[in-house]
């Protein structure tokens, strides 16, 4: 599975962190794969509870920044 | 008390509590991810119902345990009913999971295969399930319990390494960019910080109360039980009430606690030549105790098989 970094444009963990979209971008280039994923559950939930996210938005944004490699 | 014995008194707890767990004015029905603990569970709930339905969530891929499962039903002559879990299923499921999950669920994955197959029993009209939860924390079933005193020593002195190397300016600059250390903080978001303080605290309590003479090894079954069983729970908790659904624990009857708490860890981690396919530790049989007794009830190949792992990006339990 890969997250694209435009998932965290505007993000709820850019805000959390006070971390800018450029420097969130930044943290893409170590491919640390397991850090990411913490990191969109962390949004998705952001997203569900602060921002009040509807869960056919948030899957259709999960939908379009994720591309299934496979998960095993 | 001899190993042999050990066994047999654990057995007679665990057919007591399954029986009581077992008591409902539904339907009770049983999950069966193929493992070693959950299929002990079932077959000991078979004895006490020969028409006990069975569920299964199948995740798609290298890694299915389906084929345990399916034997598991084969010969204890059981209906077995599955869902399938596939990549997108996963993707599709994160907004609800987390919703119910109530936070980001980072460290279950396989809470959403656990949230389809609840889904599943409820459409079948049952209200309680019983699972195998709480046998890896109570017998140390994690793959990485053999040899965590020994990676643990090597682990802690590379962290000390670094954070002795991070003080001195010069070579922090040279060797920590800021968004390692961005990644650093991020991190530590997630690493249930408030669990650890209270470990600390019930380790030195134990180790006063024992005055001094503590064995580690006797701690690994509390303090799992302690902080990593909890969250399991809530994960068992919040996503089978999603469909309304309750889940029982038998491994979790007072008594097995009881028994699990006071076992040696000698007989919990175990040298057996029958573990030589543990990748992680060949010739290290975690769970010893209750394999022994899961054996006089589920095929060999079922009672002795390596676990398998959900995995996203890469092993993880």
């Amino acid at each position: 599975m890969s997250i694209s970094s435009a998932f965290f444009k505007n993000s709820f963990v850019g805000e959390l962190f006070n971390i800018s979209d450029n420097r969130l971008a930044s943290m893409f280039d170590f491919n640390d794969k397991e850090f990411y994923l913490r990191l969109m559950l962390l949004e998705v939930w952001g997203r569900t509870f602060f921002y009040n996210q509807k869960e056919f938005e948030l899957q259709s944004s999960l939908s379009k920044n994720i591309s299934l490699l496979s998960l095993q | 008390m001899s190993g042999s014995k050990l066994v047999d008194v654990l057995e007679e707890l665990l057919i007591k509590g399954v029986k009581k767990h077992m008591i409902a004015d539904t339907p009770v029905a049983a999950l069966c991810s193929g493992g070693v603990d959950s299929s002990l569970i079932l077959a000991l709930a078979a004895k006490e119902n020969s028409n006990l339905s069975i569920f299964h969530a199948d995740v798609v891929g290298k890694n299915s345990e389906r084929f345990a499962a399916e034997a598991l039903a084969k010969h204890l002559n059981l209906d077995l009913r599955c869902v399938e879990v596939k990549d997108q299923d996963f993707v599709d499921a994160i907004p609800k999971v987390t919703r119910h999950y109530g936070q980001p669920f980072a460290y279950h994955p396989n809470s959403i295969p656990f949230l389809k197959v609840t889904e599943l029993v409820n459409q079948h009209k049952i209200k309680v399930i019983l699972t195998g939860e709480a046998a890896d924390e109570e017998f140390l079933g994690y793959s990485y319990l053999p040899t965590q005193n020994f990676f643990g020593k090597v682990q802690r002195g590379i962290q000390a390494l670094l954070s002795s190397l991070e003080k001195r300016p010069l070579v922090s600059k040279a060797l920590f960019s800021s968004t390692r250390k961005d990644i650093a903080l991020m991190q530590n978001f997630f690493g249930r910080f408030e669990t650890y303080a209270e470990e600390k605290e019930l380790l030195s309590e134990l180790i006063e109360s024992n005055g001094g003479d503590f064995d580690l090894n006797s701690y690994k079954t509390f303090r799992l039980l302690s902080y990593h069983l909890r969250s399991l729970l809530h994960r068992n908790d919040s996503l089978g009430m999603a469909s309304s659904i309750e889940a029982r624990f038998p491994f979790l009857d007072h008594e097995v606690v009881r028994f699990a708490c006071n076992l040696p860890y000698k007989q919990k981690i175990k040298f057996s030549f029958g573990a030589y396919r543990e990748s992680k530790h060949p010739f290290l049989m975690t769970k010893w105790v209750m394999r022994q007794v899961a054996d006089r009830y589920v095929p060999k190949e079922l009672s002795y098989r390596p676990r398998r792992v959900f995995q996203l990006t890469r092993s993880r339990e």
